[in-house]
């Protein structure tokens, strides 16, 4: 299960269990340690998975999971205990670096019980090793301390032609009895299997996600076994969905006959909701240093939209992100006292203490559970696998929201305003792009509510970018540009700036300009609204390019679209390792941006050829781009609207054709001819 | 390997020189220093604007004086100024420590506000496990500051306590990546050893101007020094090995060589050890002049003879190119130690050291003069005789002789053709080995015509804009041997990602490049050769009837290494280049040239460009040559690499214009 915080790790497929090679290796390297044992003999399951005789795979496999077997066994009292042993048959050289060992994580309620692996040389014989080859470490971080460690093992002379395999038993005493069976891989898998042992008296729910579902052997009362066969890799995209949405899993839950036990099982979104609440219960206290604080901030701010949106600008900017997790820590958030004396916490914490703030001048507000990666909660499989606490804020009446966009309405708690304190530049009315288009569980003393966070639309994220240029006789290019951003585009914008000195920020105009000029000066440069999120961001810069206009014979040609870039760069994810690619593509956010370019032309130049005008359209967004010249001053104008984030797979060809005619668009050059004053004067 | 008793973390004292305990007295607890109001106040380092944080000072003092008793320690003061919200990462600290031999046995800190408000650190030091297996245990103390916030002020401190009998490193890494107003080191060396014979010494690295070492009374030393520059990252930079300020200190072991005697003499003693150990490895006449009548002809002139030499030992298996074994891999594997060159030619594995002295065996064997080389890797080091300091010699190759010619080569480095170096070991100071006499070398200065990428390229273009193409590239000398070395552990079709990939990264985005084929592989003397094919949807552009093309499809990449404005550091190329293309432009049919941009040059002597393009029948055929003739650059030559590489862009991008003669007028 993961943490609740940004920086959580994933679980999943075996693969991210078998990634220690590097790791490992160069501990064991420098500690000069083996004690691998030759000569041993490999287990039988092993030993038979190992002799299985492998269909035909493309060249490219690096490796075959020949089998994958997870074996749960819950007792009475609640502990469970896991088996996991896998074979693998490597493929290739690229295999040492993804399944050269196995990498386990543990804490103080996940203990591993036994690890132990073994390589079968492809002459049979066998080398093994154990726990007492283990290397141990754990995760550091300038953003978080967590007692999560991992315990690994190198995979002795793990090359092409070598079966290696591992086992270990994991006991765990989990939080909440939800558990994931993940049977899908990056490399093809030729069996999975699951067998569960429960309690008698004890129920259980299986539910299947991107794989049909399949109905278990029962070989013994209580004991479950299902099977999967020939499961396909997932090879990994960028910018690809969550491994969660696209590969095969299954979700366990458990509901023990014991009512004591009972609370642990997350039935229902209401299951969760209350198992929170009651985890959360008086953290949220306000103490007297803290009311005492409130009544510093809001002292000047009149009504009441204006006290929070004093509260929630203090905690984006005074409250440092840093994490400390311990056990129940990563869920379970620091008292609001502790978090305000320390003035830094992670972002369940942040939540506590704003909480903690607005019920200082009486606003109730709710933790939502949310996770960073869209598409992954699924509200039809109640689970806590998140990893990220934001605030809904309850509106009172009277509030006018019209110019907050991240409010939704919950049937029972009314009007609930969505704000992430631990993002620090998206402001009060806003969410975070990462956090739109994806379910959230809102937590209520009467349960958890399920709820769509919205995907706010293309006019909230906003970048108008205007030019007045000049060019020359000679091709040179000065002027000035203008841009006004609000949503996403400021928020991006305002982090990059916000990071740096104010005496290194027009280095940021200079590398954004350097994108774009082959040469050139900037000449002057400013920024509006930087510190004030909810006002437009204004970013203007002059600049001065010499020869941006390139003379051929008696011609001046030029690319009328001068800086900026919509989106071309996404033209490389369609071909993934020379194959096309298999999964869908997420924008960021949904957006609508213009450019409007005047360049003045040099006395005596008529337009030899320009542009054709661009038209583009499809499901998901839209472009249009013209190019005119009138009175000496060529007028180029692009629009481009992202409307919906998500493109599927069988749009994928549409979306290319509509990038492939922006980046035609973005190169396309206007012609200019030199004439005589008298042909000029015809013309 | 360093001969001498140079402390290091993993150095036991040994128990000879436990000799006399004397108590001395305890370190007197730091105190926090007072802070001015001025630095409160600061808001950007004066003197280097623009960073996150500074260090405002610095304070370090390793005591070995009771390293016999227990253990040295070792005592770090840090006030650290944040002025961005980036910079508050520094309150957090981590403090990495090697239980086996070590502890920590205080760590605090506490934070000033703007105001000057103060807020202790009041909650827990917490423990992180980095690494723990078999004895090896390495964890690290980490607490995080209360309310740091851009403005503050942090201080922190910690105590190092080595177990008895131990000592740490001992040095004084001067420089971090902050700048640092003001520091000061303290070192007391173990009197003891001295009692003993073992003499404290220390050896300065890259002292900054106006740094000065003070020997006090109780023979402790101390540096004190201000504005010490932050090493930045950036690309191009040189090796940070060499830019570090340091001073180590180290004991002279009675009968071993003095670092302090002069280089002469102290270079002799390795000079004859080294020697020793050539004549007692080649020592295998019978062997080496068998393999010698193998391999070599009458008729051979005397390169010829070495360079048949040069492929025979190229074909050993080289270990040192393997992965790391266990010792149960290599006991499986039946793998056993050479003794000699005997061993290593009948068996036909051995280790990068033997198989240059295989090389110096049978070369000698066929008349030359040749011996060993140790040189201090560019990459990583600066060889600076005068500090006698072995320990910088961290490469070795090979020189040899025929008639005046001489040759610096590295058989042992695998994946190099004959006479080129890799670009860590050209241009690199050393010692060659002349039989009992040193001889301070540099190794010949690489030079671009020993590392080339020639890219051809037949582009076929549609009315649509797409193209088609075939494209060939030719990795020659050096580049060539850094690709076989980079991908030696992967197979066909590893190497085939991984070429491609390299390759798509010069062309336009959305291009779709394949590879068809890979010849040479295997023959490291001549050149790495890849062919393929590209599609691209859209290059160029039109304007009405006109298609308009930049000159040269393959990108400068490098004026992405030049994006910034500002610059820190001096510009280093790891080895001096060429890349010469050839583009053939086929325009589609009824497109005929309209106009063409003139040829440009540009000469810098150490960067060369030029570019041309003419008609050839129906086709245009663009050259381009590029030359980086030089190693390293001041950073003040900075802005006009920057400028240069700006201007390759625009001359790359320059275009021609092709005229559809079979449309009507303008729109």
């Amino acid at each position: 299960m993961r943490r609740w915080c940004l920086k959580t790790r994933r679980p999943a497929s075996l693969i991210n269990r078998l990634v220690v090679a590097g790791v490992a290796g160069a501990v064991l390297l420098a500690c000069g340690a083996s004690r691998a044992s030759a000569g041993s003999s490999a287990p039988d399951w092993l030993s038979v998975a190992a002799q299985q005789k492998l269909p035909a795979y493309p060249k490219d496999t690096k490796a075959v999971i020949l089998l994958d077997e997870t074996a749960i066994t819950v007792q009475s009292n609640g502990d469970i205990y896991t088996r996991h042993r896998a074979a693998v048959r490597l493929m290739r050289p690229e295999a040492r670096d993804d399944y050269g060992g196995i990498a386990v994580d543990f804490d103080k309620d996940t203990k591993i019980e036994s690890l132990n692996a073994w390589t079968i040389e492809p002459d049979g014989r066998v080398i093994a090793v154990g726990e007492k080859d283990a290397i141990e470490h754990g995760y550091l971080s300038d953003l978080e301390y967590d007692d999560v460690k991992v315990k690994a093992l190198e995979f002795p002379d793990a090359y092409p032609g070598r079966v290696v395999g591992f086992e270990y038993v994991q006991r765990d005493r989990p939080y909440v009895f939800e558990d994931d069976w993940w049977f899908q891989d990056q490399s093809p898998v030729r069996t999975a299997r699951l067998i569960l042992q429960v309690p008698s008296g004890w129920e259980f729910t299986a539910n299947w996600f991107n794989h049909a579902e399949m109905k278990p052997q029962t070989p013994a009362p209580n004991e479950y076994v299902w099977e999967v066969d020939d499961l396909p890799g997932i090879e990994i995209e960028p910018q690809m969905p969550p491994w969660r949405t696209v590969a095969g899993w299954m979700g366990l839950k458990y509901f023990p006959s014991d009512p004591a036990l009972r609370a642990k099982s997350t039935g229902s979104w209401t299951d969760i909701g209350l198992w929170y609440d009651n985890l959360t219960k008086s953290r949220r206290d306000a103490t007297p240093e803290i009311r005492q604080k409130v009544a510093e901030l809001t002292a000047g701010a009149t009504g009441t939209l204006q006290k929070i949106r004093v509260l929630t600008d203090y905690m984006q900017r005074n409250i440092r992100y840093f994490a400390v997790e311990i056990g129940i820590g990563g869920y379970q958030p620091h008292s609001a006292a502790e978090v305000f004396a320390r003035q830094y916490g992670d972002c369940k914490d942040k939540a506590t203490l704003l909480s903690a703030m607005l019920r200082a001048i009486g606003i109730e507000s709710y933790y939502v559970i949310i996770d960073t990666n869209r598409g992954l909660v699924n509200s039809d499989y109640p689970s806590i696998d998140f990893n990220h606490v934001i605030l809904a804020i309850r509106l009172p009446d009277g509030i006018d929201d019209a110019n907050l966009y991240s409010v939704i309405d919950d049937p029972k708690l009314g009007r609930l305003l969505i704000f992430d304190p631990t993002n620090e530049y998206v402001p009060l009315g806003y969410i975070p792009s990462y956090l739109q288009d994806s379910y959230a569980l809102v937590i209520a003393p009467d349960g958890g509510h399920i709820e769509k966070i919205p995907l706010l639309p293309p006019s909230t994220n906003r970048l108008l970018r205007t030019a007045k240029l000049t060019l020359t006789p000679t091709g040179n290019l000065s002027g000035e540009i203008q841009e006004l951003r609000w949503g996403a585009p400021a928020s991006e914008e305002r982090q990059m700036f916000l990071s740096l000195q104010p005496s290194k920020r027009e280095e940021v105009f200079d590398n954004f300009l350097g994108e774009f000029l082959n040469s050139f000066q900037l000449t002057g440069a400013s920024l509006g609204n930087l510190n004030n999120y909810g006002q437009t961001l204004t970013l203007d810069y002059k600049f001065f390019a010499p020869e941006y206009a390139k003379s051929a014979g008696n011609l001046l040609i030029l690319s009328p679209r001068v800086v900026g870039d919509k989106y071309t760069s996404d033209l490389d994810l369609f071909t993934v390792n020379g194959k096309p690619r298999q999964y869908a593509i997420e924008f960021d956010e949904a957006t609508l941006q213009t450019d409007v370019f005047d360049i003045t032309l040099p006395a005596g130049y008529v337009p030899d050829g320009l542009p054709r005008p661009v038209q583009a359209s499809c499901d998901y967004a839209m472009y249009r781009s013209d190019t005119t010249i009138k009175d000496g001053v060529l007028h180029y104008q692009r629009t481009l609207e992202i409307k919906d984030v998500v493109v599927p797979k069988d749009k994928l060809p549409e979306i290319r054709a509509f990038l492939q005619q922006i980046a035609a668009d973005q190169t396309a050059a206007a012609v200019l001819k030199k004439v005589s004053p008298v042909a000029a004067e015809v013309r | 390997m360093n001969r001498i008793l140079r402390c290091s973390s993993q150095v036991i004292v040994v128990a000879a020189v436990i000799l006399m305990a004397r108590v001395m007295p305890a370190f007197a607890t730091v105190g926090w220093l007072p802070v001015s109001a001025d630095d409160l106040a600061l808001k950007d380092n004066p003197k280097e604007p623009g960073a996150d944080a500074m260090i405002l000072y610095r304070e370090v003092t390793v005591d070995a004086r009771k390293a016999n008793i227990s253990g040295d320690s070792l005592e770090e003061y840090v006030r650290i100024k944040i002025f961005t919200q980036a910079g508050t990462k520094y309150g957090h600290i981590e403090i990495p420590y090697d239980q086996s031999f070590e502890t920590i046995p205080y760590a605090g800190g506490r934070t000033i506000l703007p105001d000057g408000t103060i807020k202790d650190f009041d909650g827990q030091v917490l423990n992180s496990t980095l690494v723990r297996t078999g004895g090896v245990e390495y964890f690290a103390k980490t607490f995080t500051l209360p309310d740091v916030q851009p403005g503050c002020i942090i201080e922190y401190r910690y105590d190092r306590q080595a177990r008895p009998g131990w000592l740490h490193d001992e040095g004084w890494t001067l420089s971090s990546n902050m700048y640092t107003r003001e520091a000061h080191f303290t070192y007391y060396p173990n009197d003891i050893f001295d009692q003993a014979g073992y003499h404290a010494q220390y050896r300065p690295y890259l002292l900054p101007a106006g740094a000065k070492m003070k020997e006090n009374a109780d023979h402790s030393y101390a540096m004190e020094l201000h504005d010490i520059a932050a090493i930045v990252d950036e690309p191009l930079m040189p090796p940070k090995a060499a830019m570090e300020p340091s001073v180590e200190f180290y004991y002279v072991t009675p009968g071993e060589p003095d670092p302090t005697d002069p280089p002469t003499k102290f270079w002799s003693h390795y000079a004859k050890q080294w020697s020793g150990e050539i004549s007692h490895f080649t020592d295998k006449k019978d062997a080496l002049n068998q393999e010698i009548s193998k391999i070599l002809s009458a008729g051979d002139s005397p390169e010829m003879k070495l360079r048949k030499i040069y492929a025979r030992v190229e074909q050993i298996r080289n270990l040192s190119m393997e992965d790391y074994r266990t010792q149960k891999e290599t006991k499986a594997e039946d793998l056993k130690p050479d003794g000699n060159v005997a061993d290593v030619l009948e068996r036909g594995y051995a280790t990068g050291h033997q198989i240059n002295l295989t090389f110096i065996g049978l070369a000698r064997a066929a008349g030359f003069d040749a011996t060993e080389v140790f040189v201090a890797p560019r990459n990583t080091s600066l060889f600076i005789p005068n500090q006698n300091d072995i320990g910088e010699l961290s490469a070795e190759l090979v020189w040899v002789k025929a008639g005046s010619q001489e040759y610096y080569l590295d058989p042992s480095a695998r994946y190099f053709p004959f006479g080129v170096l890799p670009w860590y070991e050209s241009e690199a100071g050393g010692i060659r080995v002349d039989g009992h006499t040193p001889t301070i070398i540099t190794t010949p200065n690489p030079s671009s015509s020993q590392a080339t990428i020639v890219r051809t390229a037949n582009l076929t273009l549609q009315p649509d804009n797409s193209i088609s193409a075939t494209v060939q590239i030719d990795f020659t000398g050096l580049e060539g041997g850094m690709l076989r070395y980079s991908d030696r552990k992967d197979d066909q079709t590893g190497r085939t990602k991984d070429l491609e990939s390299r390759i798509k990264d010069w062309l336009p985005i959305g291009s779709e490049f394949s590879i068809t084929k890979i010849d040479d592989w295997d023959d490291i003397e001549k050149p790495l050769r890849v062919e393929g094919t590209l599609k691209l949807a859209s290059y160029g552009s039109t304007a009405s009837r006109d298609m308009l093309l930049p000159l040269d499809i393959f990108q400068a990449t490098q004026a992405g290494d030049f994006a910034e404005q500002t610059r820190h550091n001096a510009v280093y190329f790891q080895y001096p280049y060429q890349e010469i293309d050839t583009i053939t432009v086929n325009p589609p049919p009824g497109y005929k040239i309209e106009a063409m941009p003139k040829p440009q040059k540009i000469d810098l002597k150490a960067a060369v460009y030029d570019i041309t393009v003419a008609s050839q029948g129906n086709s245009v055929e663009v050259n381009r040559h590029l030359t980086i003739d030089g190693v390293l650059f001041a950073k003040e030559a900075y802005p006009t690499f920057r400028a240069f590489f700006g201007l390759v862009r625009t001359n790359d991008n320059a275009q021609m214009v092709l005229e559809n003669t079979q449309t009507g007028q303008l729109n």
